[in-house]
């Protein structure tokens, strides 16, 4: 019997399943060791690696995580998505979230945001996306309790961080805040979806985006004026670098609804005399560049060089510059670079060279993107302004048939609707930072129509 | 009897298949004295002038509309990470 026992024994421990296990422990050391040395890109590797096919322990599993932290998400873009969830961690889990809410399959997507811990970093990245799955779903109570859980949120994390990470919680927990307004807008509570917006202050960084958002909201409430005085803010030397082609068409919308058919039209033909022409040119600029990393190159150019070949470039390169996935893909292209030039004999050089260069294309191809689809918006809301010019056409040519004119009054305070908070104060041809985005016209509507000869 | 029958049978269908020999003549000329003509009835002349208005067709053209931001909110996600 004692003989059978020690064969059995022997047996088990030299079976090939005990190797492998060695062979684990022996690498998750390794790594461990890598961390120490603060080599965390070729630490991350080679763990990862390993559990490419199978579900790491919850010693490892808390082990990744911790190198994520260094490292960030970006390691796993490339990971499948069978990979992703051997790995079974918060960050893969939201990686997977991500995808599953592009493919439009909500229910696995809720379903690996359930497991995200309370207290995980990501945890309000993963209340954000949650509430986007039931706006989508149209189960708004639901939305409007994940979106306010997910400002709180972030809210303590912004109070407990400093720098960028301060700054990435303050832009998920106004995001979050806007995107409850979206919801609004989209239940045609206009009103509500206003309040909601004045709720971001003006420093921030989302601020000059929703100012359109806001202006439609106007446009929809019929208030046209404030409409038009909320876009006027968008020439404010401050916001320069904000030029946003959809705000044109709505100021044409303004204007047309307002029967102020010359002035629509002035808007609609700047618009093919200046900036169809200027995103010609961008995209001549773009495609003559032939350098491999041309886009990438350019984030790291002056200002004043990029200023002179076209003018939107420089805007576009400023708005991408301030988005949250630059600052965290810069984040790890610096930390790469740390690694390299620490030159550490364990760490994979040869590995953390070409992760960098990876991140570098994705860089490049997420510039080129942002530049190409601000071109493509130029061309189609180009269309649109079509649209408008012959409706204002057509609607000339009926008044000429009635042999009708519009009423000629053109502007008075009399206009100007506002809440009892809003205070009045002429405009003197400047921009105040604190007036910004509070602006009103006071035209009269000239839709009210008088026979010519009286 | 029977012969009898045949022989009216194939003198008719021979009559049937004969082919008659038509022909088209067209007029060649034709004289309308328009002068000669009489029309009768009286000579009316309005008294006002007037131009009844046509209905025109009104275009409504679905100018561009914001219903929701349901993109920008997908891509403002694609944007963090």
């Amino acid at each position: 019997m004692k003989i059978l026992i020690a064969l059995i024994t022997f047996i088990s421990l030299t079976s090939p399943s005990n190797a492998k296990v060695d062979k684990r422990d022996k690498i998750y050391a390794e790594a461990v060791e890598l961390y120490e040395r603060k080599n965390y890109f070729t630490a991350l590797d080679k763990i990862a690696t390993l559990y490419k096919y199978q579900t790491p322990d919850q010693n490892v599993q808390h082990f990744i995580e911790k190198l994520v932290k260094h490292t960030g998400t970006h390691y796993f873009n490339t990971y499948k998505d069978i990979e992703l969830r051997k790995m079974n961690i918060p960050t893969t889990d939201l990686i997977m979230s991500k995808r599953n809410l592009y493919l439009k399959k909500y229910k696995y997507a809720l379903k690996r945001l359930k497991r995200m811990p309370k207290g995980h970093r990501l945890f309000a990245e993963s209340l954000l996306i949650t509430g986007t799955i039931y706006n989508f779903k149209e189960e708004y109570q639901k939305a409007t309790e994940s979106w306010t859980q997910c400002s709180e949120a972030a809210l303590k994390k912004e109070e407990t961080h400093e720098g960028k990470a301060k700054r990435y919680f303050a832009v998920i927990k106004e995001t979050c805040i806007i995107n409850i307004a979206r919801m609004e807008y989209k239940r045609q509570n206009y009103e509500k979806a206003i309040r909601l917006y004045e709720d971001i202050p003006k420093a921030s960084f989302k601020w000059p985006y929703i100012l359109i958002e806001k202006a439609w909201a106007y446009y929809y409430l019929g208030n046209y004026n404030r409409s038009l005085g909320i876009l006027m803010t968008y020439n404010s030397p401050l916001l320069e670098s904000y030029f946003m082609p959809e705000a044109e068409v709505l100021k044409a919308l303004n204007y047309h609804k307002l029967c102020l058919y010359d002035d629509a039209l002035t808007v609609v033909n700047r618009y093919y005399s200046f900036y169809a022409p200027q995103s010609e040119q961008l995209k001549k600029v773009i495609r003559s560049q032939k350098g491999s990393l041309y886009f990438y190159n350019l984030m790291f150019k002056p200002i004043e060089e990029t200023e002179k070949s076209n003018k939107f470039l420089r805007n576009l390169i400023t708005q991408v510059s301030k988005r949250v996935k630059y600052n965290l893909d810069l984040n790890t292209l610096y930390a790469l670079n740390t690694e390299l030039f620490r030159g550490d004999k364990k760490s994979n050089s040869k590995r953390v060279k070409s992760m960098r260069k990876d991140l570098e294309e994705q860089i490049n191809h997420y510039v080129k993107v942002s530049m190409y689809r601000f071109i493509n918006e130029i061309h189609a809301l180009s269309a649109e302004m079509f649209n408008i010019k012959l409706e204002i056409l057509s609607s000339k040519r009926t008044l000429i048939y009635k042999n009708k004119k519009l009423a000629k009054k053109r502007g008075s305070e009399k206009n100007i609707q506002r809440k009892s908070y809003q205070e009045f104060w002429t405009f003197n041809n400047a921009f105040w930072a604190d007036e910004l985005g509070d602006y009103t016209f006071g035209l009269e509507s000239k839709c009210r129509k008088v026979n010519k000869g009286s | 009897m029977k012969p009898i029958m045949i022989i009216v049978v194939a003198l008719l269908s021979l009559n049937v298949f004969a082919k008659q020999k038509v022909v088209y003549k067209y007029k060649e000329y034709e004289k309308f004295d328009l002068g000669d003509m009489e029309i009768k009835g009286s000579i009316v002349a309005p008294g006002d002038l007037s131009v009844k208005e046509r209905r025109r067709k009104v275009f409504h053209r679905n100018l561009y509309q914001k219903k929701d931001f349901d993109k920008l909110i997908i891509k403002e996600i694609k944007y963090l990470r």
